[in-house]
Order: structure tokens, then C-alpha cells, then sequence
């Protein structure tokens, strides 16, 4: 079986909602996961999360992630 | 020497043409730091009880902090401040652009201005040399084209803050406008800068601002640009700037549709920052010392005209498109340019619109009134309103108030749907499920605006609904995040943190979007200035800045308490019409208990007013 080992980026205002995650997680995972199931992982609501990125594109939250990636988090505005 | 300060105070009478430039007070300085520090204690200190707003005794205060216009990001900020037309209370608004570094190498942390000219004038200040210049040939003109003029007149390293015709006539809600795009929209200052006849300032700095430490804080300004390029989120968040929350706003319920009938607008997907990029934008726009340039300026096509606009904004967006239901992102970018050259807030313009449709839809107007009929969806009746606000002509003549004294004169129980706290006209969050976001409306010092404490992400944080899930399932009316317990400690928070930024003179939007660390502004401001400054402790000033307006609303406001903080009428009785809060209202008892928890945290009595020992725990007087 394979390990499942993506990065995350957690910044911006999802810190102020977040304040016991650090800029960057690491999650480890026996089991193929999806961007939502990640974000759950961490103890983060998916609504919080404005979009998330990898590799500078925008990718769907329901997106199977591979192995060994980094997902950046972004935050809303906060305030338009 | 007051280092990282121009260190002088520039207070021009506009009717005598008084000019004293005096010294930046030490204590002003190391009491409230700056921008809108500065602007509620000199407000505070120097209007009168029983001033009219439109009267020459008001002032108009425009404060730079003790960043802006030093090398480091976001750095461009300026503040104004007045005795608000809108609300009769406590007003202030901030912008980005250039103009607040330009005043403080012109030798200025705050200009200051009183009185009333004769004629309609433009003020040029040219270092240390002011005049207040007579020119009725700019009168009528938009705010963009007056900048134009100016710019072509006196030369492109001037920077311009002009007024439009809704200024010049003393709308409201009339905004300043700057650099071609840039706003201080809310509270309607520009309506004073009208009441004062200044259509335009314009400065040119040359000088230099005194640094404590030159070097460290070049070195450090250097590595704080750095930072903010190596954040992960620097190169995704930026191309597509505030637009990008709309389609967000709306998944989660709170956009804010049909005058805040509903909190969701199934056509969010033709206005969001996806169709900014793809319909309008030619480039990205930055304010000075911007890293993360989140304006777009673009160009719009439409039926009734084209325009090259910056923008739309999210609050524009939601106003405009949203509470009016433009449905297309070209006809929302045509509507915020109208707003931009007659200089019209776009917040309270949208909301002030929409307001009428809905007037009009419910009888409590007619066609006779308006002068023709009006419906929502439409640019053209939107755009018709504008001007006929802008002119304050027919219908617009009572609208250019703003939607509380319009609610006042329609009767017909619309006054239930006049969206605003205080007068203020409600930004682009729709509330019934977000009672953080609720209160921080509620209890924002100017009225019904966002940027005080925006709650909302807070809200859903503590949800134990998936949205998402929700929306799919079509089971409109079930999410439930409307518990109130936790949320007032995160307002009060909120509260202190955002404001600070405007009083330092930067960006928050470094901050909040890509996770730019507070620490950094410490130790630059140490640098810069030779004070050693927790962000604590700054946040602490800026504890004592809120109880300060809330003073000074006490002072300037008759009758004013707690009456003043509830929203409308509909948010507490009316349940939303669709989308995943289809069903939801927070009714008054528990934004009572919400009022009551925040008073008693505040040091503040049952009717919302700071106690005397509050008073003097704060060493305020």
C-alpha cells in the first residue's frame, strides 16, 4: 500500500480562524484522499477556504490528490 | 525630532485662506500613532457639539500613519475623517494610491481643513508652498475627469483627490476619489469637501521623512517585499484581487440579492473575479508600495455604454450586482464607473438603489415620483437613479440622503427594508446567519461597514453544517451557524486588529491574504520611528482609538445609545427567501444578549455608553 504525503499552506486569515496550525502541515495518509478530506484532516472547516492551489492553479476541492504534492490554502479577503 | 513623521500639521482655513503649518505633537503622536488615530482625537477635540455637518465648522481630516510612504509593503495608505453627513456621527473612510506619501514628503502627516470657500477651488500644495485656486470650470465635472484635468494642468507627479457632481451637491453619501480608481467612499467626506466648495487637492512632495535607523529600515523594507514574494499564496491571489470572494459570499449565504430579500443569487457565476478576468481586465493596478496589486482595470462593453473602469471591487459587486441584480459583470463594471465620475460610494449607491426598486415593487412609490418606472436587473434604471441622485433632482433628491431619511419621507413601512446601521448604508455581507458578522455591523463605529471586524469567516468556522453539502442537497433553510455563543469575544478582537492598519498607514490585505506576519510591522516601526512598539501594545492604542468614537458619537449625536445599534428590521423579523439560509433571521432577543455581552466587555452601560470609569481607565477626556 502506498502512503499518501501532501503538504499544506495555511495562511492568511484562515490562522486568525486556525490559530493551533502552522504555515505549513504535513499530512500522512494510508488512504487515497480528496483536497476536502485534507482540509477536514486538519481540522478545518472547507467553507473557510476560499480556493486552494497546486502548483499556482486553482484545483477543485473534490480533486484526488497524489502524493508528495503542496496544497496552498487561501484565505476569502476577509472584507472585499 | 519625531522620526518616521513629516512632522507637521498643515490646517488651512478654505474661506479665509489661513494657512498654519504647526508641529506634529509628540504626544499626539505616541498617544494615537497616526491616520485614524489621529483623526478621532483632532475630530474630537475640535468640533462642537450641535455642528453641522455641512456647515463650515466641520473639518475635514486627512492623516497619514507613521508607515505610509516608507519602503516597505502596502505603505500608501490615507485616512479621512469628518463629523459624517451620513450618520451625524463619528465619520472616516481610507484609501489606497499615492496621495498619503506624497503629503508627508510635502512636509505633512495630516492636513486639516475648515471653513468654506467662496467659489468652487482646487487646493494645490506644492511642498511648502499652498494656494487655494478658484477654478468654477471644474464644476459639474466628474471625479475621474477632474483628475484629468488637474493631472494635464499641473503635471503627473502631483497627486489628486477630486470630488463629483454628487460631491459638489452634497450627497451623503459621496466619495473621493484618487488616482483614477481609488476611493474613500464611505461616510460621505466628499459631501463636506462639497459643503467646503474644495473640488480637488492636489499635492507634490519632494522632500524626505526623517528614519531612525536609514539603513536598518531600508534593510528590513527590502526583506519584508521578500517575505510577501515567497509567500505560497502570492502568485494565486493576487490576479484575481477582492472579486474573488464573490461566488464564495454566495455559496455560503450572505450575498447579499434583491435589497437583502435573499442572501443568494443564482447568477454569481457572470460576476465573480473569474468573469472580471475573463470580460473586463486589461491589467493589474497597484496602490504605492504594493506588492500584491489587487485592483483590475478594465473595460466594459454595454448596451448603454462602454468605459474603461477600475474595479469592480467585491463591494461593488455585491451592491451593484447582488443588491441590484445586474447579472452581467460588464453592466456591474458600468454601473461602478457611473458611480466613479459622479463620486458616489458604491456601497450605499448600490444599496440606496435597490432600496427604491424595492419601494417601487411594494407601491410605496410611484412612477409619478420616480419618474418613470424601475425594476430590478436593470442598468438603465440603475444608472437613471444614479444621475437623478448625483443631480439630487426628483427622486434623487430625497435618495442623496441616503436610505434612512429616504425610508423617513416614503413611509409605507419601508423602513423595514431601508438597509443600514446609523445611517450607513450595509456593505456586501447579508447577515441572518452570521451573527458575529451581524454584530460587528451593528457595532462598527461608522455604521453598517465591513472593515471593522468581518466576522463571517469566524461564523461558518463554528458550524457544525457543511454548506456545500447542503447546497447540493437543495435542503435550503438548515444550515445552522447562527449560535451566538464565542462570537462577541471575536468581534472586540476584531475591532482593534483591522483599524490598525489604518492608523499605521498600511495594507491589511498582505496580511490577511497571504499571511504576511505582524512582527515584521513591529520591528520595522522600530526601525523607522526609534519607539519599540509590541503589536500588543499598538493593538491596545487601538482599543482606546474605538472607545474614543464611541465618545465622540455620544458627544455629537443626540439621544444616541443602544437604539442605534440594532439592524433593520427586516434582518430580525424576515426570514431569507432562498439559497442555503432560505428560512433564517436572528431575532432581537438574541442580538440583545449579543449587545448585552459586548456592552459589559466593553465597560460600557446597558444603553451602550462608556461608563466613567471606562473613561478614565482609557485616560480619555
Amino acid at each position: 500500500m502506498m502512503t499518501l504525503k501532501v503538504d499544506v499552506i495555511v495562511q492568511g486569515y484562515l490562522r486568525e480562524l486556525y490559530p493551533h496550525l502552522r504555515e505549513k502541515e504535513e499530512v500522512i495518509s494510508e488512504t487515497p484522499l480528496t483536497v476536502r478530506q485534507i482540509i477536514s484532516q486538519l481540522g478545518i472547516k472547507s467553507e473557510t477556504v476560499l480556493f486552494v492551489t497546486q502548483e499556482g492553479r486553482i484545483i477543485d476541492k473534490d480533486y484526488l490528490v497524489e502524493s508528495n504534492t503542496e496544497l496552498v490554502l487561501v484565505s476569502p479577503p476577509a472584507g472585499g | 525630532m519625531l522620526h518616521g513623521y513629516a512632522g507637521k500639521i498643515l490646517k488651512i482655513n478654505v474661506g479665509s485662506g489661513k494657512q498654519v503649518a504647526e508641529n506634529t505633537p509628540p504626544e499626539l503622536a505616541e498617544q494615537y500613532l497616526g491616520g485614524r488615530g489621529f483623526v478621532a482625537r483632532l475630530l474630537y477635540d475640535s468640533i462642537e457639539p450641535g455642528t453641522d455637518p455641512l456647515g463650515p465648522a466641520n473639518l475635514v481630516v486627512i492623516a497619514t500613519g507613521p508607515l505610509s510612504g516608507h519602503l516597505l509593503p502596502g505603505s500608501g495608505k490615507t485616512h479621512f475623517g469628518t463629523l459624517s453627513p451620513a450618520t451625524g456621527g463619528y465619520g472616516d473612510s481610507n484609501m489606497g494610491g499615492h496621495f498619503g506619501p506624497a503629503l508627508k514628503y510635502a512636509g505633512y502627516d495630516c492636513l486639516v481643513l475648515e471653513g468654506a470657500a467662496e467659489k468652487l477651488s482646487t487646493i494645490v500644495i506644492d511642498n511648502d508652498k499652498i494656494e487655494i485656486v478658484e477654478d468654477e470650470t471644474l464644476q459639474g465635472k466628474g471625479a475621474l475627469v477632474a483628475e484629468k484635468i488637474l493631472k494635464e494642468r499641473l503635471g503627473e507627479d502631483f497627486q489628486i483627490i477630486t470630488i463629483g457632481p454628487a460631491g459638489e451637491n452634497k450627497v451623503a453619501f459621496a466619495c473621493i476619489s484618487h488616482d483614477f480608481g481609488r476611493q474613500a467612499g464611505r461616510t460621505g467626506v466628499a459631501a463636506v469637501l462639497g459643503s467646503k466648495n474644495i473640488k480637488a487637492v492636489a499635492v507634490r512632495g519632494t522632500g524626505s521623512i526623517p528614519v531612525y535607523n536609514a539603513k536598518g529600515a531600508q534593510q528590513k523594507g527590502e526583506a519584508m517585499y521578500k517575505v510577501c514574494f515567497a509567500k505560497p499564496g502570492f502568485k494565486t491571489w493576487t490576479p484575481y484581487g477582492t472579486a474573488s470572494i464573490t461566488s464564495w459570499v454566495n455559496e455560503v449565504g450572505a450575498f447579499p440579492t434583491r435589497n437583502f430579500q435573499s442572501s443568494f443569487a443564482e447568477f454569481h457565476n457572470k460576476i465573480n473575479g473569474q468573469a472580471v478576468v475573463d470580460k473586463l481586465l486589461i491589467t493589474d493596478k497597484g496602490c504605492f508600495g504594493c506588492p500584491t496589486p489587487c485592483g483590475k482595470y478594465g473595460y466594459a462593453k454595454t448596451a448603454l455604454g462602454n468605459a474603461y473602469v477600475e474595479g469592480p471591487e467585491y463591494e461593488s459587486i455585491a451592491t451593484l450586482g447582488g443588491s441590484c441584480c445586474l447579472e452581467e459583470i460588464e453592466e456591474v463594471a458600468y454601473a461602478n464607473y457611473v458611480c466613479d465620475q459622479l463620486g458616489l460610494d458604491t456601497i450605499s449607491a448600490g444599496v440606496v438603489v435597490s432600496f427604491a426598486m424595492e419601494c417601487f415593487e411594494k407601491g410605496v412609490i410611484n412612477t409619478a415620483e420616480i419618474g418613470r418606472s424601475i425594476s430590478f436587473g436593470s442598468l438603465d434604471d440603475v444608472v437613471y437613479l444614479l444621475e437623478k441622485i448625483a443631480a439630487c433632482e426628483g427622486i434623487g433628491a430625497v435618495l442623496a440622503g441616503g436610505v434612512k431619511p429616504a425610508s423617513a419621507a416614503f413611509g409605507g413601512g419601508s423602513e423595514q427594508y431601508a438597509i443600514h446601521v446609523k445611517g450607513l448604508e450595509w456593505s456586501g455581507y447579508e447577515c441572518r446567519n452570521a451573527p458575529g458578522m451581524m454584530l460587528s455591523y451593528m457595532t462598527a463605529d461608522v455604521g453598517a461597514h465591513h472593515n471593522r471586524s468581518w466576522a463571517l469567516g469566524y461564523d461558518i468556522s463554528q458550524s457544525d453544517a457543511d454548506v456545500s453539502e447542503l447546497i447540493k442537497a437543495g435542503a435550503g433553510g438548515k444550515m445552522d451557524v447562527s449560535s451566538p455563543e464565542g462570537k462577541v469575544d471575536h468581534v472586540i478582537s476584531m475591532q482593534h486588529s483591522r483599524p490598525l492598519y489604518d492608523t499605521l498607514g498600511i495594507c491589511r490585505l498582505q496580511t490577511m491574504e497571504i499571511g504576511f506576519e505582524t512582527v515584521h510591522y513591529e520591528e520595522v516601526f522600530e526601525l523607522i520611528t526609534g519607539r519599540k512598539l509590541s503589536w500588543a501594545e499598538m493593538l491596545a492604542i487601538s482599543e482606546k482609538i474605538w472607545q474614543l468614537t464611541r465618545l465622540f458619537n455620544v458627544k455629537h449625536i443626540d439621544g444616541f445609545g443602544r437604539s442605534w445599534d440594532y439592524p433593520p428590521r427586516r434582518f430580525m423579523e424576515e426570514p431569507v427567501t432562498s439559497g442555503p439560509n432560505e428560512g433564517r433571521y436572528i431575532k432581537k432577543e438574541i442580538l440583545d444578549k449579543m449587545l448585552d455581552e459586548y456592552y459589559e466587555k466593553r465597560g460600557w452601560d446597558s444603553n451602550g455608553i462608556p461608563t466613567p470609569e471606562t473613561i478614565k481607565a482609557y485616560g480619555l477626556k
